[in-house]
């Protein structure tokens, strides 16, 4: 078949240019940039003047996939009463200034209703409800489809898991549940041939408050230590237990003792706010938490750690999501729920954060609770 | 029982041809067009080499492979698929992926397009820094001196 190597092209003499990726065309250079996370935008521009004007291009955003961040809150108003209330997050480009302004704007068609919490995770542009509130532990799996705005029950788990004792994260389309009623049982769940299937026992930790997926592992944080969950080892040994630690400014570890409030991901990267040090990321390499700092390398001051209620990724940044109360002339109290837009910097082995948004994003009833917070395709 | 596959001669633009099943040729936006077009028994493709296209049809033939018979989509045969994706890029320099991304533009294999361009996105994550980048990628700075001081400046936090 190969008779390709006995006809020396005359070119041959002078040595070829090296490759370069500057030899593809505009639009082809676009669909890679799309396809790098948007942490590595700024390293990237620094590059060629022709990277930074095609990173800047409007082009490339519309090549992005778009994420919506949907958050839900909870309205109850007895056991048997509540309702939920489905927000997006929305951007808004003032034609006066540029600048962009960040709102919450209710969902226009309500979702159905589906029980006040769960373990709950977005795949693609669905919402996967696993399980039960705290205290009802429960074997259903509700599967909201946001495109069609409808709510369908999925085949049930084989154990009931409640709220808080088990575990979830998402790995090349799979669902892994892990934990749950006094068992240390691993679920998995397809999303495209929607099936469980049992993937063995493990040894697992105390509490799963915060479960969240990042290079193909699952990672269950907790105050003082962390579980990885490795689907590729053998059953058994795919979880590994780590002390919680962090990495300080002179580049020594030591132990981090603090409660952590959420986790999320954003580009493979695990965040996570704790309760007095505030928002770290993880360095996996090291298996250390370290600060989010600034690009002077100092504290993000405006990043308070008071009132912070949920995080979740938003077009390649961070949105913080802070909740405050405030008593109105006529003394009724509402709720004004402040977000913080921060995007990431990668530059070696470090990641460092610029805040570009910080302000309000909407005032509620008083009884709204924070329930979910979801990055969901569009 | 289906009659003998209709096989296909495919031609690089230094001579190497390839003998492909139709299948394998539908796979290719521009080639299936030729095929209904012209129905000739080879076709010279002048604008791709014998090296690059033999990567093009080792793909095509692959993932036409897998969507015959896992007729039932299970999610196992996705999954080798997505290995054999992962393998076949591993082993490629970076010439090599700037050619096929080329190929595949050229012959409208969108798969393939994406695939390439993925690798070249990972190739850009793993690099330290913007040097890196530049070096990996064969890239000229065209930023003068003055400029690349001043970004050297700007961003001394991220040089130790």
């Amino acid at each position: 078949m190969s008779n390709s190597n006995t006809i020396e092209p005359p070119e041959k003499h002078h040595p070829p240019p090296p490759p370069s990726l500057s030899s593809l065309p505009d639009d082809i250079l676009l669909t890679c940039l799309a396809l790098v996370p948007r942490s590595y935008h700024l390293s990237l521009s620094w590059v060629s003047r022709k990277l930074r004007a095609l990173l800047r291009s409007p082009q490339l955003n519309k090549l992005r996939s778009k994420k919506s961040l949907y958050v839900c809150f909870h309205e109850k108003y007895n056991d048997s009463d509540s309702t939920f209330h489905w927000f997006t997050l929305n951007e808004e480009t003032k034609t006066s200034t540029t600048t962009k302004e960040y709102r919450l704007v209710p969902n226009p068609t309500p979702f159905p209703s589906h029980k006040y919490g769960s373990l709950t995770v977005a795949v693609g542009s669905k919402v996967y409800f696993i399980g039960g509130p705290r205290g009802e532990p429960s074997r259903d799996l509700w599967i909201l489809d946001t495109r069609s705005e409808t709510m369908t029950q999925g085949p049930s788990m084989s154990v009931p898991r409640e709220q808080f004792d088990a575990a979830v994260g998402v790995i090349d389309g799979k669902i892994y549940v892990i934990g749950g009623e006094g068992f240390l049982q691993v679920e998995v769940f397809d999303v495209k041939s929607e099936t469980w299937e049992l993937a063995g026992l493990e040894n697992a930790g105390k509490s799963y408050r915060c479960g969240a997926s990042v290079e193909g592992k699952v990672y269950i944080v907790e105050k003082d230590e962390i579980h990885v969950y490795n689907p590729r080892e053998g059953e058994g040994e795919r979880m590994v237990k780590m002390v919680t630690k962090r990495l300080s400014e002179g580049g020594r570890k030591y132990k981090l003792n603090d409660t952590v409030y959420c986790v999320c991901v954003v580009d493979d990267v695990l965040f996570a706010f704790f309760n007095w040090t505030g928002l770290m990321w993880f360095d996996t390499k090291r298996n250390v938490w370290r600060r989010l700092v600034g690009r002077n390398g100092k504290r993000l001051k405006k990043l308070s750690t008071f009132s912070v209620k949920e995080m979740a990724e938003h077009d390649g940044k961070l949105a913080v999501f802070y909740q405050c109360f405030k008593t109105e002339e006529d003394f009724t109290v509402s709720e004004v729920v402040q977000c913080a837009i921060v995007s990431l910097h990668r530059a070696g082995d470090r990641i460092c954060g610029t805040i570009d948004w910080f302000g309000v994003v909407g005032t509620l009833p008083f009884s709204f609770r924070f329930l979910h917070c979801l990055a969901v395709s569009d | 029982m289906e009659n003998e596959k209709k096989m296909i001669t495919l031609k690089s633009s230094d001579d190497v041809t390839f003998e492909v099943e139709e299948a394998v040729v539908l796979e290719s936006q521009f080639l299936s067009h030729l095929v209904q077009d012209c129905p000739a028994p080879e076709h010279k493709i002048k604008e791709v080499t014998g090296k690059i296209l033999s990567k093009v049809v080792e793909y095509c033939e692959k993932h036409v492979v897998v969507v015959v018979d896992g007729g039932d989509s299970s999610s196992s045969s996705g999954d080798d698929l997505k290995k054999w994706d992962d393998k076949f890029i591993k082993e490629m320099d970076l010439s090599t992926v700037y050619d096929l991304i080329a190929a595949a533009n050229y012959l409208n294999i969108q798969a393939l397009l994406d695939l390439m361009c993925q690798r070249v996105a990972d190739v850009i994550t793993a690099c330290k820094d913007h040097k890196e980048i530049r070096e990996t990628l064969g890239i000229v700075s065209d930023y003068t001196a003055e400029e690349e001081a001043e970004v050297l400046k700007e961003n001394e936090w991220a040089f130790d």
